[in-house]
């Protein structure tokens, strides 16, 4: 994963959003958004490795099928949900950005749910009483 | 399609080409030939964005489990 090759990218998408942004400003946003993707893409074979050792990982801990994909979820919604709110407010739509973000946090902490009520069930159990 | 680096170099080719037209066409006084190229030029850009970003949340849904 050579960190240059994308650092590359990233300053040339900079640079030809820059060219653009005078007559066609539209075509900036194209650019920007086709960056960032082409950037993802380019690390999307690390992220699976590192999903990878997440199952192995769950295989290991006993009351690990419980929690691991909840996390693998929340990273996946997190991750949307900045991506679009970013783009969003590169296009100058703070609104829009602000509640696409808003709307992410309220899907992370719906998929937390679950595990907040296993820890509030072990702390009862734990407590005297 | 979103793997290849040269789909940026594309897009930004594509608006400086129609920026360039666009210009040259209102100089020349075709108001309205300036205006069809560049909502030509906005359609074939949409069709390439909205391709790599379905084929993107693809690759993200498949990846988070989501």
């Amino acid at each position: 994963m050579d960190i240059f090759k994308i650092a590359i990218i990233g300053i040339s998408g900079t640079l030809l959003a820059g060219i653009l942004k005078e007559q066609k400003k539209e075509y900036a946003l194209y650019v920007g958004l086709a960056t960032v993707i082409v950037i993802f893409s380019m690390i999307i074979k690390q992220l699976s490795a590192i999903f990878d050792f997440f199952r192995i990982w769950q295989q290991d801990m006993s009351y690990g099928e419980f929690y691991v994909p909840v996390i693998l979820k929340i990273l996946g919604v997190a991750y949307i949900a900045d991506f679009t709110s970013q783009i969003c407010k590169d296009a100058g739509e703070n609104a829009i950005g602000g509640k696409v973000e808003m709307a992410g946090k309220v899907m992370v902490f719906y998929l937390a749910i679950p595990v907040m009520t296993s820890i509030m069930e072990l702390i009862n159990t734990l407590l005297p009483g | 399609m979103d793997i290849n680096v040269d789909i940026i170099f594309k897009i930004a080719a594509i608006g400086i080409i129609i920026a360039v037209l666009a210009q040259v066409l209102i100089r020349a006084g075709r108001e309205d030939q300036a205006m069809m190229t560049a909502l030509a030029g906005i359609i074939v850009v949409l069709m390439i964005i909205i391709e790599m970003v379905s084929s993107f949340f693809d690759t993200v849904k498949t990846l988070f489990e989501l």
